[in-house]
């Protein structure tokens, strides 16, 4: 049900990309971790540079979830990692595949020597999607595994493996539905500035429509209009309900939106 | 036995843009050329066949199956070559080609070498640093070298050099003696008459002509300016042909063999002799011998 000659080249042409967000995060990653010992060790001082920083602007430290609620390490990850970082450069790359994977093709023209072979769209569709969601999981069980490994090494034993997987599964499945979205785009348009102007509309508008909601009590009726409220990391620490819901709604959202994706661009007018 | 089944194909854009209940077929072993002005349909009808947009009204069918459904299946047996270059910036041409082989299921990639050394091929660069013409001949090895049954072609010489658009047209004529189904689109009236045995004309969406080449040549109307250098030559001839003469020059149409005017203009002292090129418009509409509507 897929082509493994356009997965391959699909890796081929994309590595570099792939290597360089794994690199960024990976580098992230370890300022974060680093910053715990810190942190921790200057806990009770007022001089800590970090504790000003949220002293004089806590707004703008809990619109990006840093806070100081607790000292835990993983709810300490929580707070600095996946309230931006773990956030926004997944999507970044994320916004770029998606017009790369289906638009661009029919942009320039060359997914006309695509479709001049005996593979269906629907093969052609799936194997993008496959791509899309391979290399994406990649970049984060990556960063995911060095954050595990960074943490062994530097705090041998503080991290708690349960929690800390459960709410990077979480992170992970909030992209796999970014994915799907993102891929039902670039399937139903035929220009890029079109695809990467929506993906990029849509992600950062609901993530700043997040960042606000994080801000106070009376913006806090807007995580109703973000989907980035479906990754609900406070939730998921503490084993929530709502929250594990939350991830098979956003992995449900994600499989209708791949299957929309594929089934548009099996029957639509492609003018290559 | 038809091989490609035009049915009533309509596609409307508005604006008198499309095609508009175009009927023809193509058969076993033919070469056919499908000529028309830019803008008069030839793409659309040709992304129709392809599967790669759908009709509003009719049907097409290759080898007995429907185009807008059953894409993937037809393509087992096509060679196509898109009328706009559009292939992966990234890669060097010798890998696209390879690329393409596997994509098509080739695994017998002489057919491709031997075209790429019967165009003078240079394959070995990246395809964003190529010429036109370069690309193009890539086109045309990815086209070809599934030695398919059917090929469809889009303005297949555009951006060939006129020695490597004479070579193409050998390999046509070689590929007809195997016996291969070709339907080629095409603007350029001297290829078309080169290689093929039947040939449609489309103008603003609509068929207009359909018939052997063999006819058209017969019944084109080609119009000359002699200039005489003796006023009274020029009168005579004036009379005998029938036409006005002025400041020394008459014009003459003349449809079908040219050969008892060029022996007749060798009698007299002439001074120059063109032959105005007409309009595609005029080629196509005159070969009738009538005037069309617009």
């Amino acid at each position: 049900m897929i082509n493994y000659t356009l997965l391959k080249r699909e890796l081929k042409a994309n590595y570099k990309i792939i290597l360089i967000f794994i690199a960024v995060l990976a580098m992230y990653t370890s300022v974060i971790v680093w910053m715990y010992g810190a942190f921790v060790a200057d806990i009770g001082n007022q001089n800590n540079s970090l504790f000003q920083m949220m002293e004089q602007m806590p707004e703008l430290a809990n619109m990006f979830g840093f806070s100081l609620q607790s000292t835990d390490y993983t709810s300490f990850l929580s707070s600095y990692l996946y309230g931006m970082i773990m956030l926004i450069f997944p999507l970044i790359y994320i916004i770029i595949m998606s017009n790369k994977l289906m638009t661009r093709y029919i942009d320039k023209g060359s997914m006309a020597y695509l479709l001049a072979t005996p593979n269906s769209r629907k093969k052609i569709a799936a194997t993008q999607m496959l791509f899309y969601i391979l290399s994406t999981t990649s970049i984060l069980i990556l960063a995911g595994l060095f954050i595990i490994i960074e943490s062994a090494i530097k705090y041998p034993g503080t991290i708690d493996i349960g929690k800390f997987l459960l709410l990077h599964f979480g992170c992970l499945s909030f992209h796999i539905m970014l994915c799907g979205i993102f891929f039902a785009i670039s399937c139903s348009f035929s220009e890029s500035k079109k695809t990467l102007g929506l993906c990029s509309s849509i992600g950062i508008g609901f993530y700043l429509i997040d960042m606000l909601s994080n801000m106070g009590s009376s913006l806090d009726c807007l995580k109703f209009l973000t989907i980035f409220s479906l990754f609900d990391s406070n939730g998921l620490l503490n084993y929530e309900p709502l929250s594990i819901i939350f991830i098979f709604l956003m992995l449900l959202i994600s499989s209708i939106s791949f299957g929309l994706g594929i089934y548009q661009f099996s029957r639509r007018d492609l003018s290559i | 036995m038809n091989v490609i089944d035009i049915v009533s194909l309509t596609k409307d854009y508005g604006n008198s843009r499309g095609i508009f209940n175009l009927t023809y077929s193509v058969k076993k072993g033919e070469v056919f050329g499908f000529l028309g002005p830019n803008g008069s349909g030839k793409t659309t009808t040709i992304r129709q066949l392809l599967g790669f947009i759908h009709p509003d009204k009719g049907e097409c069918f290759i080898n007995g199956l429907n185009c807008s459904f059953k894409a993937s299946l037809i393509q087992k047996d096509l060679g196509y070559l898109p009328g706009e270059i559009a292939f992966f910036d990234d890669m060097k041409g010798t890998d696209f080609i390879e690329f393409i082989a596997k994509m098509k299921g080739i695994a017998d990639l002489s057919k491709a070498d031997e075209l790429t050394k019967i165009f003078d091929l240079d394959a070995n660069i990246q395809i964003k640093k190529m010429s036109k013409g370069t690309k193009q001949k890539i086109g045309i090895v990815c086209a070809f070298m599934g030695d398919n049954d059917v090929y469809i072609l889009d303005e297949p010489t555009s951006g060939l050099d006129p020695l490597m658009q004479n070579i193409f047209i050998d390999m046509i004529l070689k590929e007809k003696k195997k016996g291969k189904t070709i339907l080629m689109s095409s603007h350029i009236f001297e290829e078309v008459e080169k290689t093929c045995d039947r040939v449609a004309i489309i103008k603003q969406g609509r068929l207009v002509a359909i018939d052997s080449v063999e006819n058209i040549k017969n019944s084109k109307k080609k119009t000359f300016t002699v200039t005489f250098s003796n006023e009274a030559q020029l009168e005579e001839f004036a009379k005998e042909y029938n036409v006005k003469s002025q400041n020394m020059k008459v014009k003459i149409e003349i449809i079908g063999s040219i050969d008892k005017f060029i022996k007749d203009l060798s009698k007299f002292s002439i001074e120059n002799l063109e032959e105005e090129k007409g309009t595609l418009e005029e080629v196509f509409m005159h070969y009738y011998g009538g005037e069309q509507n617009d």
